[in-house]
């Protein structure tokens, strides 16, 4: 551990010490027997703690099965990865309320499907936000079977993939068989502490859950979250030791998936010719839902009425005016968005470059832990030392909880392409008496700008996203889009899905600027696209 | 006796003009100051109505008014708490929060509210401080620790084209819900309007309702809300998605009533159905109706938290929206149709005008029509009833 990642251990050590100092009782008062007791009269804790692992876990086996067979489909056709980023920059909650507005009863979808199937159009049925969390799990599912592709791919390019599907012909393996058999397993290895990302991320998250998630009761990471900001100290006591036993408890799911992790020989050969053909079915599905969600919001953005019984919507484009009073949360998401991944993006080539002078070729441990802890604890956590320290919150501690989060995103992005550089580039540039600084600024820097600009994308989407560390951090001040959408989430519809439309696109415009941005840097630097390691090819 | 007359003239003069410089002086320290306003942020009608008078009192006072938006009060509410535990009595970062009875009554027993201030305020002169639902909120007394801002009524909506006779008690809800299986609901505890239902409930069924005004004791809980259980046990089985769900707050009502999905919806604003008639967002058939028995009302009120940094800032703000352009701005219904808490009979003639020339909508009751509201119940009562209808529906999934 670099005395850097040890810094970062202890930043990410102190919100959970807040937490304890919390549980125990030290600002309530109360025995902590007391918190204990008031957090076991939670009713129905326990369907609700059953709920949220079945949610977490089927959510991970849907994106873990949608990303084997889209890997599978990219590392053969070097498709583009701009589809992926787009979704993978698609905030949640805006994703969430859009597949609200089209499938519940009375929604988008239902009213043309309804006819079509014959069936009542005003018919009332538990979906999305069911007894079996399926909602929830739908809309985790398509979101993090996105970044499980994104990682797998990153993974997958640092195989010897040439030679794989050279050995499997002479084998008699047929592509397919290739992939599933030989080189999915190798992304396995390596994927497992992004899938620990994703299965804290749909234990823990709050925005879909509340969105789309079962009602009566809800998932753990809501009732913890409402005990946690209650008034009364006993129950912000009882969540406090909630999310203690939470993250015990992950810290033991974390021991099982390392044993689960351990190689496996295994001589059975993958012959499911469904497999695919099911993955594909998925990945269909997912875009439809995509585009009826985001049609949704665009329709019930200027929807003033619609009766279930009519065709169409009475509609008023002047109901868009109120576009406007977005403004100010708009320029403060810009702001913080840019901050963030200007920053993220700077820290992480720091990181990245002393990580390479102390010889390391892998990014460490503790970078993944900052996704692996909940959002809830980390934010409410520096909220406390913030106090502690005499600061009060505000912008600045928004934008320092949002690169936090984002920063290893960044890493994790970067990090390969970064480590994987030539040893003979290095040794003659090191023989030419560069400083480290030149060297960085005039040669590192550009030949990996294409993979930067895109990670800072990705980190600008991390931010709009995040609402948990923005009330806390910003003490309800920094009004950004998310924090809109979640102020109306509940409230006026018309509003609602207009916030949901512009947060969803504001991370698309990041990306296609990210994109058009490299496209033109880089028109003329032909054998260079491969960032970085285009030249070993 | 002319001596006594001229001192006591002079006294009364005396008490005027030093009223007038300590509000001279309120308003010299407000200039300057950042407000920081945290206020309900789900409406767009409300959110807008803010903004424009946080412009106006940018202009007369010079005072910068942050309306900061929030679904849920409680997170405010912690960071005051935070504040008072560690002992930090200034620089807090809310200076006016708008509150509920519940939230009041927590405030008040932490001593998390400054000093008594209604009083001080020039345009409290116009409101009658002795009204009963602004001398006690929820059943607490106020004591001039929050500022009356509004009225709230309970009213059902209906849709006079879907329903010629809507229920007008409980037992004829209860009825309805039978004939029409799955077109009623009420929010889920604990939203605001949830719990008012279950209160309004409580208070038609209960057969101890002298018990409600008193504070809550575990002794008389059960036998006060055993019919309550027992008429929603018989309810829930009728409404929409067979009680199985319920909307997240009213405003959720709301679509599902203007979809066509419920034929009863519910507000605690008496314009509400009529703003929303003037805004596109209902059909123009949409009407209001009390049950026979009367509903709810109360008052909804302002407070300033102990800590509040501009705390003078905050005062100028609260009476610029008692003054009475603000409250006759606010109760139309094509801008917001909250009713006043002005006494309109105080007034002069010029300014009654403001109010006689509101056009509250086709869908407002007359005050003969909302007859008088019903007490709610003591504020130490709202906790105990929403534990129990969660420990009673949580998880009792048929």
């Amino acid at each position: 551990m670099t005395p850097i990642e040890r810094l970062f251990a202890l930043i990410l050590f102190l919100p959970v010490a807040g937490l304890i100092d919390d549980a125990y009782g030290r600002y309530s008062g109360i025995n902590w027997v007391y918190g204990v007791d008031r957090l076991m009269s939670e009713p129905a804790l326990l369907e609700s703690i059953l709920l949220s692992f079945w949610v977490a876990l089927l959510s991970l086996l849907i994106s873990l099965f949608v990303a084997r067979a889209v890997t599978q489909k990219v590392v053969n056709t070097h498709d583009s990865p701009l589809w992926r980023s787009l979704l993978l920059g698609m905030p949640h909650s805006a994703l969430a309320l859009g597949l609200l507005l089209a499938l519940s009863a009375g929604g988008v979808g239902w009213r043309w499907l309804a006819p079509i199937l014959d069936f009542p159009v005003d018919a009332q049925y538990l979906f999305p936000r069911d007894r079996w969390g399926l909602g929830a799990i739908l809309s985790l599912g398509i979101k993090e079977s996105a970044f499980l592709t994104a990682i797998a791919v990153i993974i997958a390019k640092r195989l010897p993939l040439h030679s794989y599907r050279a050995i499997a012909a002479q084998a008699g393996l047929t592509p397919s068989e290739c992939h599933h058999q030989l080189i999915w397993p190798q992304i396995l290895r390596s994927l497992w502490p992004a899938i620990f990302v994703v299965f804290v991320f749909s234990l823990t998250n709050l925005e879909v859950s509340l969105i789309l998630g079962p009602d009566q009761p809800q998932l753990i990471g809501v009732r913890l979250f409402q005990l946690l900001i209650d008034p009364d100290p006993l129950n912000r006591q009882a969540g406090s030791i909630g999310l203690i036993t939470l993250l015990v408890i992950l810290g033991l799911i974390w021991l099982v998936f390392q044993i689960l992790n351990r190689p496996q020989a295994s001589n059975k050969r993958w012959s499911l010719p469904g497999l695919d053909v099911v993955a594909r079915l998925f990945t269909i599905s997912f875009s439809g839902l995509i585009c009826m969600a985001t049609i949704s919001l665009l329709i019930w953005s200027v929807t003033l009425r619609w009766n279930v019984l009519e065709p169409f919507p009475i509609v008023s484009v002047h109901t868009l005016t109120s576009i406007f009073s977005l403004l100010t949360p708009f320029m403060t998401t810009l702001l913080v968005g840019f901050a963030t991944s200007t920053i993220a993006v700077c820290v992480a080539v720091g990181i990245l470059e002393y990580s390479v002078f102390r010889g390391h070729d892998r990014l460490h441990w503790v970078w993944w832990a900052y996704l692996w802890m909940p959002a809830l604890p980390m934010a409410s956590g520096f909220l406390a030392w913030l106090y502690f320290l005499g600061g009060s919150p505000g912008v600045w501690p928004v934008i320092l909880g949002h690169t936090l989060i984002a920063l290893p995103y960044v890493l994790i992005i970067v990090s390969d392409t970064w480590f994987d550089r030539d040893i003979r580039h290095e040794m003659i540039l090191k023989q030419s008496s560069m400083s480290v600084c030149l060297r960085l600024f005039r040669v590192w820097v550009p030949r990996h700008s294409r993979l930067l600009v895109l990670a800072g994308a990705l980190a600008f989407a991390v931010s709009c996203a995040l609402y948990t560390q923005t009330v806390l951090l910003g003490g309800g001040r920094v009004e950004t889009l998310m924090t809109e959408l979640i102020v109306t989430v509940g409230s006026e519809r018309r509003s609602s899905a207009l916030a949901g439309l512009i947060n969803l696109l504001l991370p698309l415009v990041a990306f296609t600027l990210a994109f058009l941005i490299n496209q033109f840097s880089w028109r003329h630097r032909a054998g260079m696209q491969g960032e970085g390691y285009a030249d070993s090819r | 006796m002319l001596i006594r007359s001229v001192v006591l003239i002079g006294l009364f003069f005396g008490t005027l003009a030093t009223y007038a410089s300590d509000w001279s002086e309120t308003e010299r320290q407000a200039r300057g100051q950042n407000v920081y306003f945290y206020a309900w942020g789900g409406s767009p009608a409300i959110n807008k109505y803010i903004k424009r008078w946080g412009a106006i009192v940018k202009e007369r006072n010079g005072v910068s008014l942050n309306h900061v938006k929030v679904d849920d009060i409680s997170l405010p509410l912690q960071g005051i708490q935070t504040a008072k535990r560690i002992g930090k009595s200034d620089y807090g970062s809310v200076d006016v929060l708008w509150i509920n009875g519940e939230n009041f009554a927590r405030m008040k027993r932490d001593g998390l509210l400054g000093a008594s201030f209604v009083s001080t305020l020039p345009s409290a002169k116009n409101i009658n401080l002795d009204d009963p639902t602004i001398i006690a909120d929820f059943s607490v007394t106020t004591d001039g620790l929050e500022a009356p801002w509004g009225r709230a009524r309970l009213v059902f909506i209906y849709d006079e084209k879907r329903i010629s006779n809507p229920p007008r008690s409980m037992q004829e809800m209860y009825e309805y819900a039978k004939e029409h299986p799955g077109r009623l609901t009420y929010p889920e505890p604990p939203n605001f309007h949830g719990t008012t239902f279950l209160k309004q409930v409580l208070l038609e069924t209960t057969q101890h309702i002298d018990w409600l005004s008193e504070p809550y004791s575990s002794e008389r809980f059960d036998s006060a809300t055993e019919p309550l259980w027992k008429f929603l046990d018989s309810l829930h089985p009728h409404l929409w998605r067979t009680g199985r769900e319920f909307p997240d707050s009213a405003e959720v009502m709301m679509d599902l009533f203007s979809d066509g999905l419920l034929d009863i919806t519910l507000s605690f604003n008496p314009n509400d159905a009529s703003q929303r008639i003037i805004d596109g967002r209902f059909a123009s058939s949409v009407r209001t109706y009390v049950h026979d028995g009367g509903t709810i009302g109360n008052t909804h009120f302002l407070a300033i938290p102990f800590n509040a940094t501009a705390r003078a800032g905050a005062l100028v703000w609260i009476n610029l929206l008692l003054g009475t352009e603000a409250q006759a701005d606010k109760a139309s219904p094509s801008v917001w149709g909250d009713p006043t808490v002005i006494d309109v009979m105080r007034l002069t003639e010029e300014d009654r005008l403001l109010f006689e020339s509101v056009d509250l909508g086709p869908a407002t009751l007359t005050s003969d029509a909302l007859g008088t509201p019903l007490s709610e119940p003591h504020a130490s009562w709202v906790e105990p009833l929403e534990v129990a209808w969660k420990a009673r529906y949580f998880g009792q999934i048929q």
